[in-house]
């Protein structure tokens, strides 16, 4: 049981069979209605002007929690900053109603799916599946899923995609290969199908987003309800290592190495957990991937 | 994101229960029932990955009347029979993305591969017909597709 304050993470089918419910409801509600109209009631019964203001608020606190995280480090020259921050508030998050918002996808309705998206056109857009809100109440799930996805408009893939080059990222890749938190591909297929380096960045680039959030509240929560709340932020991971199969896994990190080794070792995580080291040998055995 | 546009077509004994099931791409999960009856008439199935799960929407036609249903992981939203007729309407519209989608231009080679939400979709009407792809920024239509079917699944009798 979470102590999470504020909100709860429930099983990702939970969520979708509560949007089914509502959906079902409305058809028979409106039996003559066509699959236009139905979607038109349901988007106004999942996105909600409460809901989508949350989402909202939690997608400003993380892009400008990311744009502070750039600003401050030093291992970025101020051309890669700027390129950076610009990748960041270019993103715009794309939530309905009105149902044609999501026209080219509508069975993401109902659906968990959350997911950053660079169109042919160059716009760079985030969306979310109705069923994500009934499923994850946690702020600090929002934040740990919403800083996943935007990390992606500049993680190294993205950032080669689109032509450029962030000379920092070069160690942080070496060290995400040297603490196995992602598997070595073969020289040139960086960035390819198998290839898990957008997804580890994502990943480690939200531990920071998350860490901070965590810290932002660590004065007001008691200790338990932090540890709730820590849980709670990467809780769906735990549900992904049952639900997937190998072939998924080309492309994200097992579940175990992204708990444990992106989340678990990061030294704010575990200073904002009270998990102080023992001794200086613990600090200098911690190895955790920095710029 | 990028697209991804396989296609195969092969005819086979369509009425022949063992001959769908072996050209099935997807097997059920144990938590789903798959109903055993003597003469099917013609079936759809749409398979896809979206985000960290598998979902798939089955409906198969015999001569009792059209069972359908969806699933998520192996675990069943929803199921039940489906207006005959609007089934056949369904299947038309799987048809004809079908055809659709393979006169979409394919995409190079060197971005093949990189799909993170494939999808298959296979029809055993008088002929079996499967088509592979890939969801992505190029609008092939399959999220149009699947809310047709699930809207057909939850309009059930």
């Amino acid at each position: 049981m979470t102590r999470d304050p504020t909100g709860t993470v429930k099983p990702d089918l939970e969520g979708e069979l509560e949007v089914l419910r509502i959906y079902q409801g409305i058809i028979r509600e409106h039996p003559n209605w066509s699959s236009q109209e139905v979607d038109e009631a349901l988007v106004r019964a999942v996105y909600t002007p409460k809901r989508l203001r949350r989402v909202q608020a939690v997608f400003n606190w993380v892009q400008q929690a990311l744009v502070k995280l750039i600003q401050r480090e030093s291992a970025f020259a101020s051309a890669n900053k700027k390129l950076l921050i610009q990748n960041l508030k270019q993103v715009r998050l794309e939530l309905p109603p009105p149902a044609k918002v999501y026209e080219d996808e509508p069975d993401l309705f109902t659906k968990n799916d959350v997911y950053y998206e660079r169109l042919s056109s160059g716009g760079v857009r985030l969306r979310i599946g109705g069923a994500f809100l009934f499923t994850s109440k946690s702020w600090f799930n929002l934040v740990f899923t919403v800083a996943h996805e935007l990390g992606h408009a500049i993680d190294p893939c993205e950032i080669r995609d689109t032509g450029g080059s962030i000379p920092a990222y070069l160690q942080l890749e070496s060290c995400f290969v040297q603490q196995h938190w992602m598997a070595k591909v073969k020289p040139g297929s960086e960035c390819s199908a198998n290839d898990q380096l957008s997804e580890t960045f994502a990943d480690w680039i939200a531990v920071q987003v998350t860490a901070e959030a965590l810290k932002y509240y660590a004065t007001e929560f008691s200790r338990a309800q932090i540890v709730g709340a820590a849980v709670n932020s990467v809780r769906d991971l735990c549900e992904q290592e049952q639900s997937l199969d190998e072939s998924d896994n080309r492309q994200h990190p097992a579940s175990i190495a992204r708990i444990d080794k992106i989340f678990g070792r990061s030294p704010q995580i575990r200073k904002v957990l009270g998990c102080e080291p023992a001794s200086k040998q613990d600090l200098i055995n911690v190895d955790y991937c920095e710029l | 994101m990028q697209k991804l546009l396989k296609s195969s077509l092969s005819v086979a004994a369509a009425f022949l229960v063992s001959g769908l099931i072996a050209c099935s791409t997807i097997s059920p999960g144990p938590r789903e029932a798959v109903p055993n009856h003597p003469v099917l008439a013609s079936s759809v199935e749409i398979s896809y990955i979206l985000g960290h799960s598998k979902y798939r929407i089955r409906m198969v036609e015999h001569l009792n009347g059209v069972n359908a249903h969806s699933s998520s992981d192996g675990k069943v939203l929803g199921d039940g029979r489906v207006d005959r007729v609007k089934y056949s309407e369904f299947k038309l519209k799987v048809s004809e993305f079908m055809r659709t989608a393979r006169a979409l231009k394919r995409v190079p080679a060197e971005v093949e591969g990189v799909c993170r939400n494939p999808f298959t979709v296979t029809l055993a009407d008088t002929a079996l017909d499967t088509l592979i792809g890939c969801r992505g920024g190029g609008d092939l239509g399959i999220g149009r597709l699947i809310r047709e079917g699930e809207f057909l699944i939850y309009s059930k009798k």
